[in-house]
């Protein structure tokens, strides 16, 4: 019988010898180059939550190269954005330091942006991955499109927030940008109580809009707002708005993203609502 | 008078002739009946004699009964009940040899061959034989086999690629074809992917629609850009479209985990390339499960069938399943609820197209009514089952008694071949034995 090898050698000089011919390009031995692509340029996002590294667009050249590995990384990375690298690596079936590593080499391409985000108290930030517009067009695959114009880690907020409230009790429905009526102000993540109370939680990356974000949501009928903040500058002056609207805090109140994701009932956050 | 036993066909054959000798003479149509029979006419002088018994000379009739007894007694004696072909039943493609020595062949252009036989009869190995013939005479072919030994077709041409369904060679994702609208591929995808994997038409239009949006997004997609995107929809979890969600996502993460998704990978080599430069190409499916057999076979038959229909090309290209039953099975006929399989529309149109199946079968009678009936050529080995025997001589039209007493004792390397043109009754042939050349 013909071996295995034998027949590879064969199937190797066939491919090779209806291979189209290709043009030259740098050697690179350390991987393999599957995807041959022109470059775009890609416009960083605006955010205060930019960690390290930054992405080093300018040392590229005309061709973007990928190795299978971060493909599949990044087919992974594509199809649920919304987890951080050690859950990501179970995914995959990878060791976190050969995750870590790959992760890291399509930062420096350029594939993704890496964001830091707080969701402990303690410990360290977790890093979430946002795929650049070059990412995209590795893919071969339509963008995502962030909640109604809001840059991703909005988004991510949203999200974890909503990921976090469905698992808590005497929650029946949660929704990103839920409203509560035909002509009324979408709300960033809307619960909606086992009583048939709702409540609207709000993102805020800053305290601009706050004050007539609060208003509006309790104006529609929610029975509570909570405001969810990037970080403890924002807090302060989120919390000095609240103070205005709601001086006994029964109906608002503002918080850090640690905090929300560690409670384990509503109750925590908004008592005096409910 | 009729005797039915062991010995009675031979008494039965006999008597004429006694009665001939003895009793009274025989006329001239009878004795051109008996020597038309027995293929004794090729003989001149047993011409010359009935001419001249024709003429008025009735001293003849003595001198040829003479000439022609001890032959069709020695017939009688040492040969099977089937008639002796004439000389249409050679053809270029040769198969076997009759019990004269002399040859049997098949034409490229009869299509479909059907060939039942228990394992280790030697289907395979005329198949084989059938294909080295016709790579020589420039017939493009593809072979599905579960076995190994088809690999020595790398001894006859070095123009075969072997597709081992181990990620080891890619071939494209095939959500695309050539020539046809990317929707009317969709369709017919999605009927293959359905069929084989026993899906319900709700999950089949479900991915029909996401082919089609997928299309709009990415005009060359991948079996994962098609899993992603049914991923990343969102339905109600209580609605019906998030079970087609669930029963999609389940059959395509299975494929794409298995070695036939790592097959169906994009390449700088794929599988248009393959047919454009007139390879062969081996599918060594016997790796995969049953219904990913099943969808590979159904989908490359179909992706061949509208490639060479849009082509309107003239050359011949063979198909050679080494076990038909995992495309012809009869229970895929009989399931109202998801319509007619997609191969037995294609068996029906494949010759509109130029091509030609080979399907070799160890349960004749599970196979599907399409490949009996369109199956110019039907070849029986030796098999086990009484059914599959009385199917094959059913399909075959075998009505003589001895003949069907015949067939269910064939011995090794006896084969008994029906052809639907050329010469229509079935007759006994021997394959040659290839084990004394090493199996090579």
């Amino acid at each position: 019988m013909i071996k295995d090898e034998e027949i590879s050698r064969h199937n190797m000089k066939i491919v090779e010898r209806l291979q189209p011919a290709k043009p030259q390009q740098e050697a690179h031995p350390q991987q393999e180059s599957i995807i041959a692509l022109p470059y775009v340029p890609i416009s960083e996002p605006k955010a205060t939550l930019k960690p390290n590294p930054k992405p080093n667009l300018n040392s590229e050249k005309t061709r973007i190269e990928i190795s299978q590995q971060e493909k599949e990384v990044l087919m992974n990375i594509y199809s649920n954005l919304w987890i951080g690298i050690v859950e990501r690596c179970k995914e995959l079936n990878l060791s976190i330091g050969a995750g870590s590593r790959t992760i890291d080499s399509l930062i420096k391409k350029g594939f993704v942006t890496p964001w830091d985000i707080r969701t402990t108290i303690k410990g360290r930030a977790t890093r979430f991955l946002e795929i650049s517009a070059k990412g995209y067009i590795v893919l071969n695959a339509s963008p995502h499109i962030y909640t109604r114009g809001a840059n991703y880690p909005h988004t991510c907020f949203q999200n974890l927030i909503a990921r976090h409230f469905k698992k808590l009790p005497n929650v029946i429905k949660v929704e990103i940008e839920g409203s509560l009526g035909n002509n009324s102000k979408c709300v960033d993540v809307l619960i909606r109580m086992q009583d048939g109370k709702y409540i609207a939680i709000e993102v805020a990356m800053s305290s601009v809009n706050e004050h007539s974000n609060t208003i509006k949501d309790l104006e529609a009928g929610c029975m509570a707002v909570i405001i969810v903040c990037e970080n403890a500058k924002v807090l302060a002056s989120v919390e000095q708005i609240l103070a205005k609207i709601d001086p006994e805090g029964k109906q608002t109140s503002a918080v850090l993203l640690p905090q929300v994701l560690k409670c384990k009932s509503v109750e925590e956050l908004i008592g005096g609502a409910l | 008078m009729i005797i039915d036993n062991g010995i009675g066909n031979f008494i039965n054959f006999i008597l004429p002739f006694v009665s001939l000798v003895s009793t009274q003479l025989p006329t001239v149509m009878e004795l051109i009946k008996v020597i038309h029979d027995n293929r004794l006419d090729a003989d001149p002088i047993n011409l010359g004699l009935i001419r001249a018994i024709a003429l008025g000379d009735t001293s003849k009739i003595a001198i040829l009964l003479r000439r022609i007894q001890p032959k069709i007694l020695w017939k009688q004696l040492c040969c099977s009940p089937f008639q002796e072909p004439d000389d249409s039943v050679d053809g270029p493609i040769r198969i076997a040899s009759n019990e004269q020595n002399k040859p049997v062949g098949i034409y490229p252009y009869e299509p479909h061959v059907l060939l039942a036989g228990q394992t280790g009869s030697g289907k395979t190995t005329v198949m084989l034989l059938s294909f080295v013939q016709a790579i020589i005479k420039g017939i493009n072919t593809w072979l599905f086999t579960k076995s190994t030994e088809i690999r020595n077709l790398l001894h006859a041409t070095e123009r075969i690629f072997f597709v081992r369904f181990q990620g080891l060679e890619k071939i494209g994702s095939l959500l695309t074809h050539p020539f046809l609208p990317r929707s009317a591929w969709a369709n017919i995808w999605a009927d293959i992917f359905c069929q084989a994997f026993a899906i319900y038409d709700g999950t089949k239009n479900f991915l029909i629609e996401h082919l089609n949006k997928l299309y709009a997004l990415n005009p060359n997609p991948t079996l994962l850009d098609l899993y992603n995107q049914i991923k990343n929809s969102k339905y109600p979890l209580m609605s019906r479209e998030a079970r087609y969600r669930e029963s999609a996502l389940n059959r395509l993460g299975g494929i794409l985990s298995s070695g036939l998704g790592k097959t169906l990978e994009p390449s700088d080599v794929e599988l248009v390339n393959l047919v454009e430069s007139s390879i062969n190409i081996v599918w060594e499916i016997q790796y995969l499960t049953i219904e990913q057999q099943v969808f590979i076979v159904n989908l490359l038959t179909a992706w061949l069938f509208h490639y060479k229909l849009h082509l309107e090309t003239e050359k011949i290209h063979f198909i050679g399943l080494d076990d038909g039953n995992a495309l012809f099975d009869a229970s895929f006929e009989h399931r109202p609820d998801r319509g007619l399989p997609e191969i037995s529309h294609l068996v029906s149109m494949a010759r509109h197209a130029k091509i030609y199946l080979w399907a070799c079968t160890q349960i004749p009678h599970q196979m599907g009514a399409s490949i009996h009936s369109n199956a110019f050529t039907k070849i029986m080995f030796s098999l086990t089952n009484g059914k599959d025997i009385d199917c094959m001589i059913n399909s075959m039209g075998i009505t003589d008694k001895a003949q069907r007493e015949y067939c269910h004792r064939l011995k090794e390397r006896e084969i008994v071949v029906k052809f639907s043109g050329r010469y229509t009754a079935p007759f006994l042939a021997r394959v040659p034995d290839l084990k004394n050349y090493g199996g090579q």
